[in-house]
């Protein structure tokens, strides 16, 4: 169900291209002020919901609003004034500076191409002694945060990031998550696709999981941690190990997925004692390297939410 | 000015290949009509086809390159999804960029007509000829809207394949092989280059192959027809 005055709000939200489905049904409210993290495994279909959020796609049914407004929709362009967007790669104008290409976005948005902001901006994300130097040039850390810089500018109600720390070094991922979790107190919406999970828990207060097009989960994070993993252990085994003890612990009626060739989760875990584990285990004389009770995590969440079941 | 005018601008101002385009017109036509006035001819028409002769190239090549990289350049970099993020309203942005398409080219070949025109009115006046300013200015302005005349229906090209080597090849076909094969059928009344060289011949007070009305119709009617069918793929084409 989407909630009354959702910044952004999707029902139904469906795309198809030909026989393949890329999102389906997709129902989920992101509220104003939120951090919302969007989880899905490569092709889950992030970035074309994304894409149709922001009127670049085309739903095949169903709608897709920010602020209450769907593209194509009276007020859409006015609305978009207010959305900064980073989708997949940054697209850049290679052969010209980094400031010429937030002026260009700056008179899009009925800025002055002078005004100090985009000074201000550049030195947010690290780019002030390098504003006139061409991007073509830049590093791919270089040019992801010429693309955020991009999305902020105009401080804007709305952020939405396709993988924004693709490209960056340890120090730039903490960074841009600082920065990032500065925005709501500017009063902005921010929502975040990653694939680093450990990243998205430490930024977000919300997620939503899809996998196949389909939402899997969403909400608030502890919700969903809370229900999706409860408290979980992980047990290490030798190399190759991982799928024969994962073998025995569903035969012994538990949840397990195979994390690594060396690793192996149990997300749903209530009531499981480790003696179980050991007993399910020695039954498929799989040696035990290490065995720990893991508080909740969103990678084990993801995990227990995006892969199949054991029959 | 809009918004969307305003921000196409911007990086008609700010980006290389404008302004290289630009400097290619200015250099090529002026320096055609100069190397023209060195050369000299015996013949004052010879002469005014010589100084002229850049202006002619440059007004073709450069106007239809432009205007396919009006919209091509962003469509195949992935630019057009920044484009209309910021502009959602698909329409106002092609509007804006076919105002540039035409007006950038127009203005330039203006201007480097205006320059090479006293070294053309020297090349005739040697070759033993005599030209009044009017006439001159009409035989320049005759050369600047014979290039012209191809941007619209490239443009619309261009919105139609959405990338810029993909549209400077289909230019390539439309401007330099369809011609050939419409001539070939029979059909060369309803090419685009005897509708530009009329409407040429027209400006310059000279005979023109077909009647004006009809140049003019079959720059429309090549106009609209490649502006709707691209038009009607940028409307509803997810966008990259």
């Amino acid at each position: 169900m989407t909630s009354p005055g959702a910044v952004i709000e999707c029902q139904g939200l469906t795309k198809r291209y030909g026989e393949r489905l890329a999102v389906d049904d997709l129902t989920l409210g992101v509220p104003e002020g939120a951090i919302c993290g969007l989880l899905g495994p490569n092709g889950a279909g992030k970035t074309t919901a994304i894409r149709m959020l922001l009127g670049l796609a085309r739903p095949t049914a169903g709608v897709g609003r920010l602020f209450g407004v769907a593209p194509g929709d009276a007020g859409f362009a006015d609305v978009m004034r207010g959305v900064g967007a980073m989708v997949e790669s940054p697209a850049l104008y290679l052969n010209t500076g980094a400031r010429a290409n937030l002026a260009i976005r700056a008179v899009a948005l009925g800025m002055s191409p002078r005004d100090p902001e985009l000074d201000e901006i550049l030195r947010f994300v690290g780019l002030a002694d390098r504003s006139r130097g061409r991007v073509r040039r830049f590093s791919l850390g270089m040019r992801q945060r010429l693309g955020l810089a991009l999305a902020l500018l105009g401080q804007p109600r709305l952020v939405i990031l396709d993988e924004p720390t693709n490209g960056l070094d340890p120090a730039g991922i903490v960074e841009i998550r600082t920065l990032i979790g500065t925005l709501p107190e500017r009063g902005t919406t921010v929502l975040v696709s990653s694939h680093l999970l450990a990243e998205i828990q430490l930024m977000c207060d919300r997620v939503t999981i899809i996998d196949d097009g389909r939402l899997v989960a969403d909400g608030p994070l502890d919700d969903v941690l809370s229900r999706a993993t409860r408290r979980g252990w992980e047990i290490r085994t030798p190399a190759g190990g991982a799928h024969a003890a994962a073998d025995g612990l569903k035969a012994a009626g538990l949840r397990a997925v195979v994390a690594s060739p060396t690793s192996v989760t149990i997300a749903d875990a209530a009531g499981v004692s480790g003696r179980t584990i050991v007993q399910a285990l020695a039954t498929v004389d799989v040696e035990i390297e290490e065995l720990r009770h893991e508080a909740p995590n969103l990678e084990q969440a993801f995990l227990a939410l995006t892969q199949e079941p054991p029959a | 000015m809009s918004l969307t005018l305003r921000a196409e601008w911007e990086k008609v101002r700010r980006l290389t290949t404008p302004r290289v385009v630009v400097a290619a017109i200015l250099l090529i036509t002026v320096a055609g009509a100069l190397v023209a006035q060195l050369v000299g001819s015996d013949d004052p028409a010879s002469a005014l086809s010589n100084g002229t002769l850049g202006l002619d190239i440059v007004a073709l090549f450069a106007t239809a390159l432009f205007a396919v990289w009006m919209f091509g350049a962003e469509g195949g970099q992935g630019l057009l999804a920044r484009t209309f993020t910021g502009e959602p309203r698909r329409g106002r942005v092609v509007v804006a960029k076919l105002f540039f398409a035409v007006a950038i080219p127009a203005v330039a070949l203006t201007v480097a007509a205006a320059l090479a025109a006293p070294l053309v009115s020297a090349g005739v006046t040697d070759a033993g000829g005599s030209m009044t300013t009017t006439e001159l200015m009409r035989e320049l302005a005759g050369h600047v809207a014979q290039g012209l005349v191809s941007a619209p229906t490239v443009f619309g090209v261009a919105l139609l394949v959405g990338n810029l080597a993909g549209g400077l090849a289909a230019t390539f076909v439309l401007l330099q092989i369809l011609p050939g094969v419409l001539s070939v059928s029979g059909l060369s009344d309803y090419g685009l280059p005897i509708a530009a060289e009329a409407i040429f011949h027209a400006i310059a007070d000279a005979p023109t192959e077909i009647p004006v009305g009809q140049a003019l119709a079959v720059f429309a009617a090549w106009s609209a027809v490649s502006l709707m069918l691209g038009w009607s793929r940028v409307r509803r084409a997810d966008v990259s």
